[in-house]
């Protein structure tokens, strides 16, 4: 069975551009969030085997939502994508729990190459 | 006009342009949004150009023209203050200040090309090195030079059954924020080993001062393949390589202080030719400072020579009864008293440094246990024997681990018992009398009495009929080898080792530790140390002829017990005291020395020896007195009993008890 993908990212556009890429490669994008608060809502619902999660949105940010998810389950596997230059806070993510990290503008096989290495 | 002449106010004024700044720096590091702090610098940047261009120093008026432009950037909100940024700025303050020594001293300038390049990167959001340099990372061997201490370190490891590594990494060339992957390196490889050294340094990494190699040695319970799976599961890796540390090769070489510096030595010539186009490394000038390093040894010297000192001055004060002298001699007292203290202060560090390491784990526990944690910290300038400092860390980090991973509740549990949702830890230090108080306490759900005596019952420690536990019993139980209530085995603690080592660690360093608590509302650890471990006071004894020390803080009480007051238990000599049972032992026959043969009372010094009280028959008590104590080297010095020995005011050497030892 094809591994589940949740997206998290407040623009529309960058959540199509990373469905793409993810379906492409295999995997089943089962849920897109917009910000924090729903990416910890569709993470209860829909459990995806990884996420992406983006850190500067409204509402909850990305490092809150992964403590929330970690906190909810410690095994998810989450890959925080960051800008150039928010190097404090993908630290801060990956030692809240984030497994990995991409850092925009994406490049498509980095992006596969993260969710093949943390589903390993 | 000749401009040489204003050298000095320009080098003095330009020095005073850096200091603040370094200062601006800082502040502005910690609140990037603070645009006043970012005006002042674009202007101290701009005056010392101006200033710099005017004395005809072009090197440095180049160099400062390129870091105000980035200062330009930033204050016009054109550049996002990240941390690259502020990293490159302080690099660029570093290389001004060898600029400026440099050119004031007429010494050669150094090229700066590479900073001029880092800076330009920063603002052109160009990659740091201008071309890239070949790939040569098969020429750097999977191995690096380790100094004395971390070659014990990793001796101790093996002999304890783990196998040690070097573990070589070669990131992706293209890799973006190089020093987070290598975090993520970092991360992965702690899992499942210590990491003993890195080569480059931690700091390096962090700075992205390397090519794209670097080698750590780790510890590991772990074998090889497992190590080199875990990394090879790393985003933008390209190469791992895992080889095992051989010790015994000559690798044995005396080193130079600091480990980042003079490690590597095989290492550092390799690396060096694939970081051509990392900015080289920045010496910088040295200036006086107001203080002077010195050996410890040569100060443990200085420091042993005044005991002595005062020991002598003891006796002497004892033997001269002259009237016309007392003036002198009181003056002499008065100084010799004033030098023993002066030469204390020099043992003495502030905990600070070892408080310091406090709010990093705290925040990282924090993190990783999802509790919010406030963390206090008073007293961090009290200060104590360096030595005592030394050994005190592991202790602390233990009681603290155990506040948050048994102490606090989660944050739920603590809003529903109408606390504040952040649980607070906190660590002070503070001086009583001749002591020092450490105190480590958390307001988190205190001793749960209850489940400490179904443990102990469980365990053995009390009998199943056993009533409910004090707090103070509760304590004493926690501290008992073996003891743990931690239902689920977490990473934090609850191994079931440990708040017994913590006790026996303060207990050598002639310590005491004690709990308090209100089930439900706190715990307070407080762990009494003495100041200095150089001077104690003893009581000094006689037995079988020999004039020995017994540290003061072990004894509770002397005796005058008569023989026929001695009763026999399972054969041993006891004596009622107070109606408890006092075991009797005689100090000469505990060291091997003839056991006492006179008639008439017996003098008993009453001594507790981990919370029991045991008498020792001696031959005679001189007294109490301040000794210094000096370590028995060599052979002797693992001797049963012994603690080690001092020299005494008329010459003769005393042994200095080690009541831990002496029995059981």
């Amino acid at each position: 069975m094809a591994k589940t993908v949740m997206i998290t990212d407040d623009t529309a556009f960058m959540r199509m551009t990373l469905k793409n890429v993810i379906e492409k490669n295999g995997y089943t994008v089962v849920a897109e969030a917009a910000d924090g608060e729903e990416a910890v809502a569709l993470y209860k619902e829909f459990k995806p085997d990884m996420v992406t999660m983006d850190i500067t949105m409204p509402k909850m940010d990305g490092i809150t939502a992964i403590k929330e998810i970690m906190k909810f389950d410690p095994t998810a596997k989450i890959i925080v994508c960051s800008a150039m230059g928010q190097k404090p806070m993908v630290i801060e993510a990956l030692s809240a729990g984030a497994k990995d990290f991409l850092v925009k503008p994406f490049d498509a096989e980095r992006v596969v190459e993260s969710l093949r290495k943390i589903s390993s | 006009m000749d401009i040489s002449s204003f050298k000095e106010v320009f080098a003095a004024e330009a020095r005073d342009y850096l200091q603040s700044l370094n200062e601006d720096l800082l502040s502005f590091e910690n609140d990037p949004s603070d645009k006043t702090t970012v005006d002042d610098m674009f202007r101290a940047a701009h005056s010392l150009k101006g200033m710099a261009g005017t004395m005809g120093f072009d090197e440095l008026a180049e160099f400062t023209h390129e870091m105000e432009s980035v200062l330009d950037l930033l204050r016009n909100g054109e550049l996002e203050p990240s941390q690259e940024v502020i990293n490159a700025l302080f690099a660029s303050v570093d290389t001004l200040e060898v600029l400026l020594e440099q050119t004031i001293n007429e010494e050669p300038i150094t090229p700066v090309r590479e900073q001029i390049a880092m800076l330009e990167a920063v603002t052109h959001k160009r990659p740091a090195s201008a071309a890239p340099s070949p790939r040569q990372e098969e020429e750097i061997p999977v191995s690096v030079e380790l100094d004395e201490f971390k070659r014990e370190t990793i001796k101790q490891g093996l002999e304890q059954g783990y196998s040690s590594f070097f573990v070589k990494v070669v990131l992706r060339a293209n890799t973006v924020l190089k020093s987070v992957r290598v975090y993520t390196v970092f991360q992965a490889v702690e899992e499942i080993a210590t990491i003993i050294q890195s080569n480059p340094s931690v700091q390096e990494l962090e700075e992205e001062e390397f090519d794209d190699t670097f080698i750590l040695t780790i510890l590991t319970k772990e074998s090889s393949e497992q190590v080199l799976h875990r990394v090879r599961n790393i985003s933008e890796i390209e190469h791992v390589e895992v080889a095992p540390v051989s010790l015994d090769e000559g690798q044995a070489l005396e080193q130079d202080e600091g480990e980042s510096e003079g490690a590597a030595i095989e290492t550092a010539a390799a690396v060096e030719k694939v970081s051509t186009g990392a900015p080289s490394p920045v010496v910088r000038h040295h200036r006086p400072e107001a203080l002077v390093r010195v050996e410890t040894e040569r100060l443990d010297k200085l420091i042993n020579l005044v005991g002595e000192l005062v020991t002598s001055r003891t006796q002497v004060l004892e033997m001269v009864q002259v009237e016309d002298s007392i003036g002198a001699l009181d003056q002499l007292d008065r100084v010799t008293t004033e030098l023993q203290y002066a030469a204390m202060s020099l043992r003495m560090v502030a905990i600070k440094q070892v408080f310091d390491r406090f709010p990093r784990m705290v925040r990282d526990l924090a993190q990783s246990s999802g509790k919010d944690i406030n963390l206090k910290i008073y007293g961090e300038m009290t200060e104590l024997d360096r030595s005592i400092v030394n050994q005190i860390g592991d202790p602390l980090v233990h009681l603290i681990r155990n506040s948050i991973d048994h102490g606090l509740e989660s944050t739920a549990d603590r809003v529903a018992k109408g606390k504040p949702a952040a649980g607070t830890i906190t660590l002070g230090a503070r001086h009583e009398g001749s002591h020092i108080l450490i105190e480590i306490s958390d307001d988190g759900q205190g001793l749960d009495l209850e489940r400490i005596r179904e443990k102990a019952i469980e365990k053995g420690l009390l009998t199943p009929d056993h009533g409910s536990i004090t707090v103070e019993e509760a304590g004493d139980l926690l501290f008992s080898a073996g003891f743990s209530t931690a239902e689920q085995v977490t990473d934090l603690s609850g191994r079931g080792v440990g708040l017994d080592a913590v006790k026996s660690t303060v207990e050598s360093l002639s310590g005491t530790i004690e709990i308090e608590s209100e089930p439900g509302h706190y715990m307070r650890t407080t762990i009494k140390l003495p100041l200095t471990l150089a001077i104690i006071k003893a009581l000094m004894v006689v037995a079988d002829g020999e004039t020995l020390a017994i540290p003061i803080q072990a004894v509770r009480e002397n005796l005058q017990v008569e023989r026929s007051q001695i009763k026999t238990v399972q054969q041993n000599d006891v004596i009622m005291l107070r109606n408890e049972v006092l075991p009797l032992y005689d100090l000469a026959e505990c060291l091997g020395f003839k056991p006492l043969d006179t008639e008439g009372p017996l003098s008993v010094i009453v001594v507790e020896i981990r919370g029991q009280k045991v008498g020792f028959v001696v031959e005679d008590l001189i007294g109490q007195q301040e000794i210094v104590i000096k370590s028995i080297g060599g052979i002797l010095s693992d001797i049963r009993g012994i603690a080690g020995a001092t020299v005494l005011g008329n010459g003769t050497i005393a042994l200095i008890i080690d009541n831990s030892t002496l029995i059981g």
